[in-house]
């Protein structure tokens, strides 16, 4: 029931929020966040999963109660995690706090809705991590959508209207692509199941229950259910060449949105992923290993590239995000331990680091109210704090060893020249690996113009110091990421034990 | 058994309690924080010191500490403490190096008032941290995970003073080049991983030892992309090797160096006789077991050195400020070890490793008294006549100008004579390669000889050419003692292992560096090295016969050098010969425009590129996004028009639905038929 | 009796008139009666097949759709009314401010 509970109290924590005088919503939202951030830590220290929840694993704190009786399918109430999505619901419920806290300084106006819409947001994504029912999973996937929506559209910048349709729009289209490949598996099991559990559906493709339908062979059908399905979470990865949603959305959206924007919502992509395509149709994913790796490598390069060529630094890190993304999908399509286990870890890993690159520039743009790097040089000098944080989260996005990216990067490299499902699979991951020299260069020229050299602003502000809650939040993630760089097996380990029976299916083993 | 090795893993441990220290609470610290670094490199230093008779005595250490990601059903990734001859040997110079550095910053930086101590001690603890923890790493991972925070440090330390414009620059351009080289070695580790399934440097399934098992086929591992063992084993031999010669400073990855001089003097030092700079040989030298088993990859380190031995010495030659000379005269030395290592003087590179460490710590320490001295004026042509101003600083300057000259008996005549016997030896036992790199380090004995001492006779000799140089600042205790240290340091370390001496005389037993490599695990052994090197000798005249020639030679070379410099600048007025070069000149100046070609990379080539596909991402790749969105819209724009708000027109299209409704079952439903 | 036949002609018929009335008048009120020639039309079928299989189902349905063509009656007249103040007529192709 911990996971109810817990999903309960953020909806409610939002409903309070909504109602609370504007002045008090911001402390008020920080303070009800705590709630989901002890449960999450306390579901933790209490786990006791094993394996992974789709392929008969064991799945802590389940709940399976038939909800509505819907013809041939019942629609079933199933919660519950394993060691894919505890990780993730940890970052989520930590993220949102933090980025709760970032948001005090910029959000002015309507900050009870403000804060209202991000534990709106909370809840639901903590519904995407744990439901365990398609249609239990569909609802909170598409309700993720409704408060980035008006978190982008309302608070955003100059372009708010434009980037706020684009991601909604965008992002909607995949998710009907996605759910018609996804349906077409289910009625392509037929008789074979009657309920929408993924274990269930997991479990049937596995066994081979899958038959033809709408004149298309098993085989057929697998092969465009997994394209389908790839569409429609690759754009929320984004995988290139589905990605221009992502810059606009982060450059219009405040800080605090862009840190869950990047820090949460991409993540829900490469988790879907990895249950759906990955878990579900693993031949059918080496059979496409070679135009899969492909994208995953023009992910990361072309991202990187892309970032070199930014002057508003938000824009550098979305597009390093794209990038970092590549790499997950990378170890993907591995089929390895380290591989797999590594693109789940670099969810974690990038949700903290982008998150904390992005407050960094949030913090600056505070102060500055420019993100241009142009305008502005030797701000270390004004904001030393601020800038040496800044300085240690580039290292860490550049993977700086003892530091999550490293480790998830490492394990990514590591899993995905190893692997077996192509010969040239080193080749790939050789390729991929150049990323990590563009994002050194990038983000130090980026360094190098904004926060180094004589002090210079082109504006008006009084450039000083940012307030203690600004820069605390970015302490937090820094030191998060430095701990799970030093001793990744704090997740690592429930990772491998949820990722390792997927890749016994791939033939890994 | 609680043996002083136990506390090896404190050696690492204490100047990263100085990093933090110095981080958290230097500012409430006298000095910045120097005390906290002092006492524990010096902390560090003893142990070293024990350590390194400990293993002298026979013990070793090799124990997994960490383990850093347990994998299920995959290997453990760990870190562990591996303390043989060679790292002992290392860790006795980076403490030292460090602890000295250290003292020397209070003169160069608490005295000078500079500001953001803190920070700078917190960077050179962290610094020597990281350094210490490569030396002492039991694998390939961790030696590259230390390795990189070796290159963070130097990121932080070079751009100290970041309210410049040029310390910045500078450190993403040290950063910059570094990492270009370790993507190299970083797919060389996971390939090792993939490889051998351990990237363990000593042990039972250390991967030296595993390789050479494959290559006698009395074990099988996993090769790539159709390649044999032997190729395989090259390619991922010079994979690692690209991170060495980006940290090394080789040719062509060495344009970091010199622009790292932007950093304070100290941690010049620092970088170039032990931590940064050192990382990349000793990386070489740890892993020797694996190198001498690829003789291409062996032939291309040889190559490697001794090109960069020259092109960088040539350079060297017309510098104008003092410290640009001693960074050229770095990436010089580093050349030689590699050409050692290339060579199959295993011994013979870890030897000029070690004395040139002492002596150009010497020499940069040297300089930066000077620089103190002269108020932070790095121009020789700004000094002279110092000689009498700072006699300590002068005497001990010289005894390093005189090792890294390759003067007879100061420690870099040793080093280098033995590294060029080596080569020699090899190349006439049939190897043309490494006979013409043995030419090239040869003659860059000759411009070595002639810049040290151009070096020297601008600085200290002759008339003061300028008002500071008249009147120089004093230096304190802080700075004349480490170099003092070091000096004697310098003038003796050449007598641990005089073999040529041995060699031509006959006295048994004063090779002892030798004999202390030759010790502790036999797959990490000189000796072992010894019998793996796929090249043969020749000998002219004999063995005794080459000595001689070679050292006679070579010392020959480097004093033609100094008379040289002797004749034209040890006069009282002296003037810049070297324009008599003419365009020579220019190019050496401006170093064969190896930092225009890549900085040309980088912002001609790449940032175009990137704005291409910034024009493409914006333009092709959204517009295709936007394209469909604007066709919907002009779809809708155009659809919406039936919508005219006359009743009459929906009247008659709903007629219109009707009929054609009644029309189209009525055909279905064969009304018609 | 009369076959029901007939009875769907007459229906046909009136329906038409009304379709032809809707599509050519412009004025409101003579649109109104058009549409109610169209729902009796509906009526008369209602009727006729109510007493062609003797069940009475038809003939209550059809006292339903007077009552609702009463009140139809009273919001179009009220539609006409308002028509009439803002358009200064009772043309119905007037009033085009509901398009795009």
């Amino acid at each position: 029931m911990i996971i109810e509970a817990l999903i309960a109290v953020t909806f409610l924590a939002a409903l309070v929020t909504f109602v609370l005088p504007d002045r008090y919503a911001g402390k008020a939202a920080f303070a009800l966040s705590l709630a989901p951030v002890i449960g999450s830590l306390y579901m933790w220290q209490q786990y006791d999963a094993s394996g992974n929840a789709l392929l008969g694993g064991n799945i802590a704190f389940e709940t399976d109660v038939v909800w509505l009786q819907l013809g041939q399918y019942d629609l079933h109430w199933m919660v519950g995690v394993d060691g894919i999505s505890m990780p993730l619901v940890v970052l989520t419920t930590i993220l949102t706090t933090l980025a709760i806290v970032s948001a005090w300084t910029p959000i002015a106006e309507r900050q009870s809705q403000f804060f209202g819409l991000m534990l709106l947001m909370e809840a639901n994504l903590l519904g995407v991590f744990t439901a365990l029912d398609f249609f239990v999973w569909f609802v909170f996937w598409e309700a993720v959508l409704v408060p980035m929506y008006f978190l982008i559209g309302v608070w955003g910048g100059p372009r708010r209207k434009y980037a706020a349709i684009k991601f909604f729009v965008y992002t909607n289209i995949a998710s009907l692509v996605m759910f018609i490949g996804f349906i077409s598996l289910v009625f392509g099991l037929g008789d074979s199941i009657t309920s929408l559990r993924l274990p269930e559906i997991a479990q049937a493709l596995q066994a081979g229950q899958l038959g033809s339908f709408a004149g298309l062979s098993a085989g057929a059908l697998a092969s465009v259910a997994f394209i389908a399905m790839f569409f429609g979470f690759a754009v929320k990865v984004p995988v290139a060449p589905l990605h221009t949603w992502l810059p606009d959305a982060h450059v219009e959206a405040p800080t605090p949105v862009s840190v869950m924007l990047a820090g949460v919502l991409l993540k829900m992509g490469t988790y879907a992923l990895l249950r759906f395509n990955f878990t579900m149709l693993p031949e059918t994913a080496r059979a496409f290993a070679l135009p899969i790796a492909l994208l995953a490598v023009a992910s990361v390069i072309y991202g990187a590239l892309l970032a070199l060529a930014q002057q508003d630094l938000k824009r550098i890190v979305a597009y390093s995000s794209v990038s970092s993304m590549g790499y997950v999908i990378l170890g993907l399509i591995a089929y390895t331990t380290y591989g797999v286990g590594g693109a789940t870890f670099q969810m974690v890993a990038h949700g903290l680091i982008s998150g904390l690159m992005f407050m960094a520039v949030g913090v600056i743009y505070n102060t500055t109210h420019t993100r241009m790097v142009s305008d502005m040089s030797g701000i270390a000098d004004r904001m030393p704090v601020t800038a040496g944080i800044f300085v240690a989260g580039a290292f860490g996005y550049m993977g700086l060893p003892l530091m999550a990216g490293f480790a998830a990067e490492f394990f990514i490299f590591k899993g995905a020249f190893e692997s077996t499902v192509m010969e040239a699979m080193p080749l790939f991951t050789g390729a991929a690996m150049f990323g990590i020299v563009i994002v050194a260069g990038y983000l130090l020229f980026a360094m190098q113009r904004t926060l180094f050299g004589p002090f210079r602003f082109d504006g008006d502000y009084d450039v000083t110091e940012a307030p203690f809650h600004d820069v605390a939040p970015l302490a937090v993630l820094l030191l998060l990421t430095i701990v799970l760089g030093v001793s990744p097996d704090i997740f690592f380990t429930m990772i491998q034990d949820a990722v390792n029976p997927i890749l016994e299916l791939g033939g890994a083993f | 058994m609680a043996g002083i090795l136990d506390f090896a893993p404190a050696i690492v441990l204490l100047p990263f309690l100085s990093f933090l220290i110095a981080l958290g609470a230097g500012r409430y610290m006298p000095k910045g924080g120097a005390l906290a670094g002092i006492g524990a490199t010096a902390g560090s230093f003893v142990l070293s010191i024990a350590t390194f008779f400990a293993v002298s005595g026979g013990q070793t250490y090799n124990q997994t500490i960490y383990t850093w990601a347990e994998g299920l059903d995959a290997i453990n990734l760990t870190f562990g403490l591996l303390i043989d001859p060679l790292s002992s040997m290392m860790l006795v110079i980076v403490t030292l190096v460090a602890l000295l550095v250290h003292v020397f910053s209070l003169g160069y930086m608490n005295d000078e008032g500079e500001t953001g101590l803190p920070r700078y001690y917190a960077g050179l603890g962290l610094f020597t941290a990281s350094m210490l923890g490569f030396v002492v790493a039991d694998n390939l991972l961790m030696a590259f995970m230390f390795f990189e925070l070796v290159g963070l440090c130097s990121y932080l330390l070079i751009g100290f003073h970041f309210r410049q414009d040029g310390p910045p620059s500078a450190a993403k351009k040290a950063f910059l080049v570094t990492r270009f080289g370790d993507y190299f070695f970083l797919i060389g580790v996971v390939a090792v991983f993939a490889t051998f399934g351990s990237a363990a440097f000593a042990g039972p399934d250390a991967f030296p030892v595993l390789a050479e098992e494959a290559l006698n086929g009395e074990h099988s591992v996993n090769t790539f992309l159709g390649m044999g063992e032997q190729a395989w084993f090259t390619v991922v031999g010079l994979l690692v090797l690209g991170g060495v010669v980006g940290k090394s400073a080789q040719f062509p990855l060495h344009t970091w160096l010199p622009d790292a001089m932007e950093g304070p003097t100290p941690v010049s030092a620092l970088i170039h006789a032990a931590t940064m700079v050192a990382a990349g040989v000793y990386l070489v030298a740890r892993m020797y077991g694996f190198y001498v088993l690829t003789p291409t990859t062996l032939a291309i380190i040889a190559l490697i050195g001794g090109f960069t031995a020259l092109f960088a010495a040539t350079m060297g030659v017309v510098k104008k400020e003092i410290k640009q000379v001693l960074a050229y005269s770095t990436i010089s030395q580093y050349g030689y070890m590699m050409l050692g290592l290339g060579a199959g003087g295993y011994v013979a590179a870890t030897f000029h490793l070690m004395t040139h460490a002492f002596f150009k710590a010497l020499l940069f320490l040297g300089a930066g008294s000077v620089i103190i001295a002269m108020h932070h004026n790095e121009n020789m042509w700004d000094m002279g006549g110092l000689k009498d101003k700072m006699p300590v600083t002068y005497y001990a300057f010289l005894s390093g100008s005189l090792a890294l000259a390759g003067i007879v008996p100061f420690a870099g005549f040793w080093s280098k004579d033995e590294v060029l016997y080596e080569t020699l030896i090899h190349g006439l036992g049939g190897s043309p390669i490494l006979l013409a790199a043995y030419a090239m380090g040869l003659l860059a004995v000759f411009f070595t000889g002639f810049y040290t001492f151009r070096m020297v006779f601008l600085t200290f000799h002759g008339e003061p050419r300028s008002g500071t140089a008249r009147d120089p600042h004093g230096v304190r205790w802080n700075v004349k003692g480490p170099l003092a240290v070091l000096g004697v340091l310098a003038a003796t370390t050449g007598l641990v292992n005089m073999v040529p001496v041995e060699k031509l005389f006959g006295i048994e037993g004063i090779d002892f560096l030798h004999q202390f490599l030759d010790g502790s695990f036999s797959s990490l052994n000189a000796h072992h090295y010894a019998e793996l090197i796929p090249y043969s000798s020749g000998y002219i005249g004999g063995e005794a016969g080459t000595v001689a020639i070679g050292a006679a030679v070579s010392l020959g070379f480097a004093l033609g050098g100094a008379a040289l410099a002797h004749v034209l600048y040890n006069v009282p007025e002296p003037v810049e010969h070297t324009d008599k070069l003419g365009s020579i000149k220019t190019v050496l100046y401006n170093n064969y425009y190896q930092d225009e070609y890549q900085v040309w990379i980088a912002t001609g080539v790449v940032q175009p590129i990137s704005r291409v596909l910034d024009k493409f991402d914006q333009g092709i790749v959204d517009g295709v996004v936007n394209g469909i969105s604007s066709v919907s819209l002009f779809a809708g724009g155009r659809v919406k028009r039936i919508q005219t708000g006359v009743v009459s027109n929906y009247a008659a299209l709903l007629t219109l639905g009707l009929t054609a409704l009644l029309l189209g079952l009525g055909l279905l439903g064969g009304w018609f038929a | 009796m009369v076959p029901p036949q007939y009875y769907l002609l007459l229906s046909a018929a009136v329906f038409c008139i009304g379709i032809f009335g809707l599509l050519t008048r412009r004025n409101a009120l003579l649109f109104l009666m058009s549409v109610e020639l169209m729902l009796n039309a509906a009526n008369i079928n209602l009727v006729a097949f109510s007493y062609y299989w003797g069940n009475v189902t038809g003939q209550t349905f059809t006292l339903f759709t007077l009552a609702l063509a009463a009140a139809e009656v009273a919001v179009g007249l009220g539609i006409i009314l308002v028509l009439y103040r803002n358009f200064d007529g009772v043309d119905v192709t007037n009033a085009t401010t509901m398009r795009w």
